[in-house]
C-alpha cells in the first residue's frame, strides 16, 4: 500500500487558500474561488474497475449552507462547479450542507444520477472507500474508523459505461461565487495500485475480457 | 496483472412478494442497512479481538465487498427507473416548496 504524493500533483490557488503536504491538503476554499488540487495519471488510467480509499475532515463550514468536492476522477481539469453543472466527464463525491449536517454526496456529474448520505459534523473525520463496482455502478463506503470496522453508510450511483478517467482531483472549491467557507482536510489517498505487501485484502484494478472487473492479488 | 475472482459475482434477489417499484427500493434499501450491520458486527468481533485481522479481511474481500456491490447494483437499477404511474403523480411546480434553511 501506498498513499499518494500530493506534493507531486498540481495546485491551482490563486488566493493560497490551500496547504499541501504529502499525505494532506488543507483547502479552505470559499465558494467565491476556482481552487483545486489534481494530478495527471495518463489517458483512460482510472478504468472498469477501481478501489480508492481516502480519508476527509469538513473543518469549518458556512451556516449558509457550502459545498467542496472531493474524491474526483475526470478528463477535463476544471473545478467541482463546473464539472457537475456542465455535465462534463466526471465523477466524485461532494460534501454539502451546514455546520451541523455535513452530508456526502456521490455523483456522476456526466449524467447528473447521484446519491447522498453519512451526515457528519464539523471536525469529524470520515474514512471513505470509493469503489467502480461495474462498469455502471459506483459506490462509497464511509466509515468512522481509520480501520474501516464500523461503516456509516453506503452511498452509490451510476457511472457512465464505458467511460474511463485521466485525472484524480483529490480536492476542489464550489464556485459559485459566493463567499462562503467550505474549509475541509483531505488526506491519505489510496489508489490501491502498488504491490501490497503482506497485506491480505485483494483489490479492483484488473479488467476481465467482458469488462467486468477482476480482484488482483 | 492476475485475474481472479470477478468483482460484482452476486446479484440481490428480491423476493416475488416485493412486486411494486417502493416495495423493491425498500427491499434493497433494507438490505443495505442489514449488511451495513453485519459488517459492523464483523468489526466489533475483530476489534475485541474475536477474530483476526485475517479472518476480518477475509470476511471484507470475499463477502462484504461483493454483497455491498450486488446491493448497490439493486438500488442503482431501482432508483432511476421509477415507473410511469409514479412519475405521473410528480408536480415540480407543486410538490417543492422553499425550506427555512437558506440555500448554498
Amino acid at each position: 500500500m501506498g498513499t499518494e504524493d500530493f506534493t507531486t500533483y498540481t495546485e491551482v490557488d490563486p488566493n493560497s487558500h490551500i496547504s499541501v503536504t504529502s499525505t494532506t491538503i488543507d483547502a479552505d476554499v470559499y465558494e467565491n474561488e476556482e481552487a483545486y488540487v489534481y494530478a495527471d495519471k495518463g489517458a483512460d488510467h482510472f478504468g472498469a474497475a477501481f478501489e480508492h480509499d481516502i480519508e476527509v475532515t469538513p473543518d469549518d463550514w458556512s451556516s449558509y449552507w457550502s459545498e467542496m468536492g472531493f474524491g474526483i476522477l475526470t478528463n477535463v481539469v476544471d473545478g467541482w462547479k463546473d464539472l457537475r453543472n456542465l455535465s462534463k466527464q466526471a465523477v466524485g463525491i461532494q460534501l454539502y450542507g451546514n455546520p451541523s449536517a455535513i452530508t456526502f454526496y456521490i455523483r456522476d456529474c456526466e449524467d447528473g444520477s447521484n446519491d447522498s448520505g453519512g451526515a457528519v459534523a464539523e471536525g469529524t473525520t470520515r474514512y471513505l472507500t470509493i469503489e467502480r463496482t461495474s462498469e455502471t455502478d459506483i459506490e462509497a463506503r464511509i466509515y468512522s474508523d481509520s480501520g474501516r470496522t464500523t461503516l456509516v453508510d453506503t452511498i452509490s450511483t451510476t457511472i457512465t459505461s464505458g467511460r474511463r478517467y485521466r485525472y484524480i482531483m483529490p480536492a476542489s472549491s464550489y464556485h459559485v461565487g459566493q463567499a462562503q467557507e467550505a474549509f475541509a482536510t483531505v488526506a491519505n489517498l489510496d489508489l490501491n495500485e502498488a504491490a501490497a505487501a503482506g497485506f491480505a485484502r485483494p483489490k479492483v484494478n484488473g479488467t476481465l475480457a467482458d469488462g467486468r472487473g477482476a480482484l488482483v492479488a | 496483472m492476475a485475474e481472479g475472482q470477478l468483482a460484482r459475482r452476486m446479484e440481490l434477489v428480491i423476493p416475488e412478494t416485493k412486486a411494486t417499484w417502493p416495495e423493491r427500493l425498500a427491499f434493497a434499501t433494507a438490505a443495505r442497512e442489514a449488511l451495513r450491520l453485519q459488517h459492523n458486527a464483523k468489526g466489533a468481533d475483530f476489534r475485541a479481538g474475536r477474530i483476526t485481522k485475517e479472518a476480518f479481511e477475509t470476511y471484507v474481500a470475499e463477502t462484504f465487498r461483493p454483497r455491498s456491490a450486488a446491493i448497490s447494483e439493486a438500488i442503482n437499477t431501482i432508483k432511476f427507473d421509477p415507473p410511469a404511474d409514479v412519475m405521473a403523480d410528480v408536480d415540480l411546480d407543486n410538490q417543492i416548496r422553499p425550506t427555512t434553511s437558506p440555500t448554498g
